[in-house]
């Protein structure tokens, strides 16, 4: 089975196979964390297109450790980056762009379940929502996400577990769990 | 042993325990069925967190055209060039150089009272 590190070579030279390997494999995973922190599924969708082309035209050689780490980081950066946009835009506009976007989050979360769920994520503070985005929607482990977030791995567990923790009992409250 | 709290139990299901407690507490919990089911409790809850599924039709992201990206660089390069040079020529047009050029007394000629050609030959050898 080919690599992604070797996919993402090929695609660079015009294999549009590879291109569209390396896409497929990692683009619902991405759309979900980018969507999860901006809020916006338009946004989200354009983050990762932005993330693919950046891959393919950047000429950086780098061509070790996870790939998935690698690929979040940017898309996470990208992501980050749209949310600031966002908000200050909404904070001149005094408006949610976020939630007047062509797709805002609530019209592809179909069950109730999963809006309170968002929801309660997106209460949480942008430093541990962010790492808990990255652990169950970016499948990364702790080591990745301090990687990822430049924080040491003792901060990142920390914040994961506090923001598990607070989820849990906002759930709670909610009657979802 | 203790039943363990909450907190150790989230912990072991975040994999933040060290491996001497984790453990202890795994050990705990195959003997004692209440903690078994307050465990499973975690694990669901903590799992749930990660299950948002949403409803969208995945894009698909077409092949970048690459070589003509860099085509449009190479010509919004030479765009760039061609402006430039034009606003340089021309602006060269509208401030030519004052010449400072000095010269010399002595290459300063003055004109001839008299010029000779105004005399024929014989005349001259008369004066």
């Amino acid at each position: 089975m080919t690599s992604d590190w070797e996919n993402l070579t090929r695609a660079k030279h015009g294999d549009e196979t590879a291109w569209k390997d390396l896409s497929c494999s990692h683009q619902k995973r991405l759309i979900k964390m980018a969507m999860l922190i901006t809020g916006s599924v338009a946004a989200a969708k354009d983050i990762v297109q932005e993330t693919f082309l950046y891959l393919v035209k950047s000429t950086t050689r780098h061509q070790s450790g996870s790939f998935k780490a690698y690929i979040t980081t940017i898309a996470y950066h990208l992501a980050l980056k749209e949310k600031k946009r966002l908000h200050s835009v909404t904070e001149l506009g005094e408006t949610d762009l976020s939630e007047q976007s062509p797709q805002p989050l609530e019209t592809v979360l179909l069950t109730e379940r999963d809006l309170h769920i968002a929801k309660t994520i997106n209460s949480l503070s942008d430093d541990h929502r962010n790492v808990l985005i990255l652990r169950f929607y970016g499948d990364h482990s702790y080591e990745d996400i301090a990687e990822i977030t430049k924080q040491p791995i003792g901060t990142v567990k920390s914040r994961i577990f506090y923001a598990v923790k607070k989820c849990r009992e906002v759930l709670k409250q909610k009657g979802i769990i | 042993m203790e039943h363990p709290t909450e907190d150790k139990l989230l912990g072991l299901e975040l994999e933040l325990l060290d491996a001497e407690e984790k453990q202890r507490i795994r050990e705990h919990i195959r003997e004692c069925k209440k903690c078994e089911m307050r465990f499973s409790k975690v694990v669901a809850d903590t799992q749930i967190l990660g299950s948002i599924d949403p409803e969208m039709v995945l894009p698909i992201y077409d092949y970048p055209d690459i070589d003509k990206h860099s085509f449009r660089a190479i010509l919004r390069f030479a765009a760039v060039l061609l402006i430039g040079f034009i606003i340089g020529y021309g602006t060269s047009l509208f401030s030519r150089p004052v010449c400072n050029n000095v010269v010399p007394q002595y290459l300063k000629t003055k004109p001839v009272e008299q010029p000779m050609f105004q005399f024929t030959s014989t005349e001259v050898v008369d004066l």
